[in-house]
């Protein structure tokens, strides 16, 4: 007995000893974490139709490349400005960590602010100019900056772009002489609300509609009704009946749809399309409701 | 009703609607050729425009219509007084009908809305009223009344009917109910039913001594009128075309036949001379006719017997039951119950007794179907074991729909817009009785019927005034 149970007790102890140690060391189970991606259908007419912009503008290649930049840069930032530019990055690592002493951040502020300025009005030929008194490192610096102030806007220009709501930009995007130029037809002007803008707008428009649901038939009922919108959402005249009907059902539901198209106003929708909403037809027509 | 005008329509839209079809007719060529120069100049001048926006709304959201109905206006406090009945009566039918929400007329803000002016429409928007009704009513010295009404769309501030009548004085309960009518046809689409008559036995008395009474009142339970006095029991009274006739079976003679009773002169006679009970009877859709069945042996057979040349014919010739005969309203079809089939079914022929096919397959028995004055529907009732059911299906027996259930729910009977029936629920026990129910064809809106007693067998008359 006494030899099994100092037999038992050392195993016991041998495996607990070992599980201890081999178990504190094993990795931690880690959950792999899943990103959410916000996604949003895109019709294909957004890549297919005229866009507002220039026709000669290298649009698509251009994009491509501002796509890629800005996230080197983004790195780069993050190294502390280590490199001077993505493709060159190799040379100029030396001579950033020479500046690195106490005067360069005064001159870096001082830098900084023409820079906004001049990035604003004339990207290359100023910031050569103000940059020539100062030492020759904070002048490669402030260049780099530069370029990366103007990366930065390109990546946003780069992101409006790929946003199919920029409508805005069309009429900006040509005045400014620095600023890159959108491929597209500088008369078009295609720009369509989003599904999701659609569904927020049709749900908003159902739950004010009472129509007379006791019709003879669902075709009877259905009521094509054009409106026009002012910029704050509220309607614009009188909603106007494009289809007719003699009986006295299509009259009713005509009213029923026009006083539910009063009643949801003001309607929100995305200012920057106005263009789009401004002049809409909807068709009424309770159909879903009668299956049931 | 002596006097019906639409003075109040607004005239100008369907003025200028004329002057333009006239103006483009008559220079054809000329307007033709403006219209290819502009679209041409459209073409070449007009920017690549935006591709319309166009959205469907397949859904609404069903619920009652808010309206404001406003006092009217009266000349002296006795007319106010009045007035104030009148759209009393305006509210109780809408509300009535489920499709309406009046509102309380302490919650408006414009207090003296007159029929002469066109109202505050802010003032209805606030208090969330989607249409308003102004009017005036107006004594004569002739024993008429004079009522005048407009119905606008608070939202659009159109005018959305407006109509003037005159009436005599006794029949003043008709003017609320006539605006009532008009109101639901404007809104809704659909003929009011409010204007009408309810032919029903009125019962009183024990379970076992009940006392049986033809009765007509308005549909609303007003106005009501004993046609018989509970001598003999009487059933199934159901109304002519022109809503100034009724036939029903009466055990008068000591056998159970068939009567036409007129309701202006109150002259009553026996339909045809048959040898033995006739049951079941109904107009057909032109009035000329009387359908109805006759007992012959242990079966019954259906008939039909002309008012005019009191010839008969015969429509089936089976070895079973066929009662509960009625016509299609465009009167080319009939429907009826029969127990040919081994329990009782509904079954649809031609007019003229050809043809019978069977509509029912559900499980259960119907019987009683009445074919919708629409003409889309029949109604039934139904009976499964322990319940009645009222329902409603196509005349080619698809689509079955049951609109309510009870104890014993029976004798379905349209209202003339085809939307809403009336039946009778009988409640069980030694102290239950009959009473009559509305329902509507969604089947949510019932409502009790107002009668003195107990009531039954309802017959819901066509429109007093088409």
């Amino acid at each position: 007995m006494k030899l099994g149970l100092i037999i038992s007790m050392v195993f016991h102890s041998t495996l607990l000893a070992f599980a201890l140690l081999s178990l504190t060391t094993a990795k931690a189970l880690k959950p792999i974490e899943v990103k959410s991606i916000p996604m949003e259908i895109v019709d294909i007419s957004e890549l297919t139709k005229l866009k507002a912009g220039v026709k000669k503008a290298p649009a698509k290649k251009e994009t491509k490349k501002k796509d890629k930049k800005p996230i080197a840069k983004e790195i780069q930032e993050k190294k502390k400005k280590k490199k001077p530019a993505p493709k060159r990055a190799v040379q100029p690592v030396a001579e950033k960590q020479e500046p690195v002493p106490i005067k360069k951040p005064e001159a870096q502020k001082k830098k900084v602010e023409p820079v906004k300025k001049k990035v604003a009005k004339k990207p290359k030929p100023k910031p050569k100019k103000k940059a020539k008194p100062k030492p020759k490192p904070k002048a490669k610096i402030v260049k780099k900056k530069r370029k990366k102030k103007k990366f930065n806007e390109d990546k946003i220009a780069a992101l409006l772009n790929k946003v199919p709501d920029s409508g805005p930009t069309s009429s900006k995007l040509p005045d400014l002489p620095g600023a890159k130029k959108v491929k597209g037809n500088p008369r078009g002007k295609h720009l369509k609300m989003s599904i999701n803008e659609i569904d927020a707008f049709r749900r908003r428009v159902s739950r004010c509609w009472n129509p007379p649901v006791g019709g003879l038939g669902a075709e009877e009922l259905s009521v094509k009704l054009r409106i026009k919108l002012n910029k704050d959402g509220t309607l614009k005249g009188q909603p106007r009946v494009l289809n007719r009907g003699s009986s006295s059902f299509h009259r009713a539901a005509a009213d029923s749809a026009a006083r539910a198209v009063w009643q949801c106003q003001p309607y929100n929708l995305p200012g920057a399309k106005y263009d789009t909403w401004q002049d809409m037809i909807l068709n009424f027509n309770p159909r879903d409701m009668l299956r049931g | 009703m002596a006097h019906r005008t639409r003075l109040w329509e607004n005239p100008v839209q369907n003025s200028v609607i004329q002057y333009n079809l006239t103006l483009f007719a008559s220079k054809l060529p000329k307007y033709f050729l403006a219209m290819i120069a502009s679209f041409v100049c459209l073409l070449g001048f007009s920017s690549p425009s935006y591709a319309q926006v166009e959205i469907d709304i397949t859904e609404g959201n069903v619920q009652a219509i808010p309206i404001a109905i406003s006092a009217f206006e009266g000349k002296t406090f006795e007319d106010q007084r009045f007035a104030q009945e009148v759209v009393q009566v305006i509210q109780a039918d809408l509300a009535g009908s489920g499709l309406f929400e009046p509102l309380d007329p302490l919650s408006f803000i414009e207090k003296n809305a007159s029929v002469l002016s066109v109202p505050k429409f802010s003032d209805w928007r606030v208090i969330k009223a989607q249409a308003v009704v102004v009017g005036k009513v107006e004594r004569l010295p002739d024993r008429r009344i004079k009522a005048q009404y407009r119905l606008w769309d608070v939202f659009s501030g159109k005018q959305l009917s407006g109509e003037q009548f005159f009436i005599e004085n006794e029949n003043w309960r008709r003017v609320g109910h006539v605006i009532a009518d008009t109101i639901y046809k404007r809104l809704t689409g659909e003929t009011g039913y409010f204007d009408t008559r309810v032919a029903f036995i009125d019962e009183t008395g024990g379970k076992k001594r009940r006392i049986k009474r033809l009765a007509v009142m308005d549909q609303d339970g007003h106005n009501l009128r004993y046609l018989t006095q509970g001598r003999h029991l009487v059933l199934t009274p159901r109304f002519g075309p022109r809503a100034n006739e009724l036939t029903f079976m009466s055990y008068e003679s000591g056998v159970p036949r068939v009567y036409l009773l007129n309701l202006e002169t109150g002259q009553k006679r026996v339909v045809g001379d048959f040898p033995n009970m006739t049951f079941a009877p109904r107009f057909s859709p032109d009035g000329r006719k009387i359908i109805m069945s006759l007992q012959q042996g242990a079966n019954a057979n259906i008939f039909t017997l002309d008012i005019g040349t009191k010839q008969s014919v015969r429509l089936t010739n089976s070895a079973s039951i066929d009662t509960a005969p009625s016509y299609s309203p465009d009167g080319k079809n009939i429907v009826f119950e029969s127990d040919r089939g081994g329990s009782k079914q509904l079954f649809v022929m031609n007019s003229n007794g050809s043809n019978a096919k069977r509509i029912s397959f559900g499980d259960g028995r119907y019987s009683t179907p009445v074919w919708s004055p629409r003409g889309d529907l029949i109604a039934f009732t139904k009976q499964v074991p322990g319940r009645f059911l009222i329902g409603v299906m196509k005349p080619d027996g698809s689509g079955e729909r049951i609109l309510t259930e009870g104890y014993h729910n029976e004798g379905p009977t349209w209202a003339p817009n085809g939307r809403v029936l009336m039946f009778f629920r009988e409640s069980p026990g030694a102290k239950g009785g009959a009473r009559i129910y509305s329902v509507d064809l969604t089947g949510y809106n019932e409502r009790r019927v107002r009668t003195p007693s107990w009531g039954s067998d309802p017959a819901w008359s066509p429109r007093v005034n088409k």
